[in-house]
């Protein structure tokens, strides 16, 4: 047997009912063969990488996401699992109280809308998961697209912003969005977030979107990466 | 005489699942979140992390209940998932590597911290998967997964299962030769 064989007969399915025959000729081979064993080695020794518990309350944050996505769907709950509906009762009750909790201490231009207030409170995911749901509301445009540009701008999280930037896709027809976008540009000091905005600039192919990124492109500052972003976006909007 | 509490299997859920019973996703969570965690640990090797993208793959089940086909198997199509879903969050952070702030993963199983020997194998392996390209590492993960069959990868993957297991053979020799060269400089 060569090794070549020896090591793809090695990969053989555990499920695959194994040959006899190739059994006894493997053995043999193994014996002799020290590459060979070194491959077999490895391959057992994945079977030996850590399988961490999953950390506490792992799955009770999921049910939490979870009640939130359903919520935003609106989608029907099913009758027929009664052991999830008092804990998606109790998620929802907490979410209500949380919103309600944030409303209270607001100020500003979001303190009529909890909604757009959740947007700063509670976790990162709880954020992220609060961006998904404004998403979802076809009213206030404005304000959503105000407490987006906030997050980009403000929040400390790289997943926050870049969750922000993601949603303001579904804004492209708002007339100030590309403007704003080029106020919000140079406070960034993340080039993920930089070149995301930059490349929605590029996604909104309008005039006054191509010509925030050509005065981009005039500043000075602008980090290399993102000046070769602005230009290749700029090149493709054909404006 | 009380009747057997019905079971439904992974399929027959998603068949809810995609009927409207979106919910019923807790469940599917509850099955599987642990091989799905597991996987995303030993890729990225980080704690929180993982948490986050296992969370994101069982929202997407419900986001895309309707491309699951039905009478296929559902894990092929879970791992899938799993695969985009870090292949996004991946691009999203470039040029950021995975791997740049690893965690200290704690190995649960009893009498594991007394094997020295094969704890140092275990975190020489660790290191060495993670020299590993993206691809690579996931198909040797996925290999091992005693859940998917050599169908179920080769399906994953779109290719045979011959050709599949080529691919494992040239991960895993790209593997050894990580593996050994560390051991060897070590003194």
């Amino acid at each position: 047997m060569r090794c070549q064989d020896f090591q793809i007969h090695l990969l053989d399915h555990p499920q695959d009912s194994p040959d006899p025959v190739l059994a006894v000729a493997m053995t043999e081979h193994h014996s002799g063969c020290p590459e060979c064993k070194e491959f077999k080695r490895l391959w057992q020794g994945l079977d030996d990488l850590p399988q961490p518990e999953p950390p506490a309350g792992m799955s009770s944050r999921f049910r939490e996401r979870l009640t939130l996505e359903l919520a935003a769907r609106q989608l029907p709950k099913s009758i027929t699992s009664s052991w999830w509906l008092p804990l998606s009762v109790a998620a929802a009750l907490l979410l209500s109280v949380g919103v309600i909790l944030g409303y209270s201490l607001r100020s500003g231009n979001d303190r009529s809308d909890p909604a757009l207030a959740s947007l700063r409170n509670g976790t990162v995911a709880d954020r992220i998961e609060a961006i998904a749901l404004v998403n979802n509301r076809t009213s206030g445009q404005g304000d959503i697209v105000s407490a987006l540009i906030e997050r980009i701008s403000h929040d400390p999280s790289l997943d926050v912003r870049l969750s922000a930037v993601e949603a303001l896709y579904l804004f492209g027809a708002d007339p100030g969005l590309s403007h704003r976008i080029e106020v919000a540009l140079p406070g960034q000091t993340r080039p993920e977030v930089q070149l995301a905005l930059i490349d929605l600039l590029g996604a909104l192919r309008q005039k006054r979107a191509a010509e925030a990124l050509r005065r981009l492109m005039d500043e000075d500052q602008l980090p290399p990466e993102a000046r070769q972003r602005a230009e290749q976006r700029l090149s493709q909007m054909n404006l | 005489m009380e009747m057997p509490l019905e079971v439904p299997d992974d399929t027959e859920v998603m068949r809810r699942v995609r009927a409207g019973h979106g919910d019923l996703v807790g469940l599917l969570f509850e099955r599987h979140h642990r091989p799905v965690y597991g996987f995303f640990i030993n890729l990225t090797h980080q704690l929180s992390l993982s948490e986050d993208l296992t969370q994101e793959v069982f929202l997407r089940v419900l986001r895309y209940a309707t491309s699951f086909k039905e009478g296929s198997a559902f894990r092929p199509w879970l791992y899938q998932i799993a695969r985009n879903v870090l292949t996004d969050h991946q691009n999203r952070l470039q040029p950021m590597a995975l791997l740049n702030e690893a965690d200290h993963v704690p190995d649960p199983r009893p009498g594991a911290q007394h094997e020295a020997e094969s704890m140092a194998d275990r975190e020489r392996l660790r290191q060495s998967l993670a020299k590993l390209p993206l691809e690579k590492r996931e198909l040797l993960l996925l290999s091992k997964d005693p859940d998917l069959s050599s169908q179920d990868l080769a399906g994953m993957y779109g290719c045979t299962p011959s050709t599949l297991k080529v691919r494992v053979h040239r991960a895993l020799s790209e593997l050894r030769i990580h593996f050994f060269q560390r051991q060897e400089v070590t003194p």
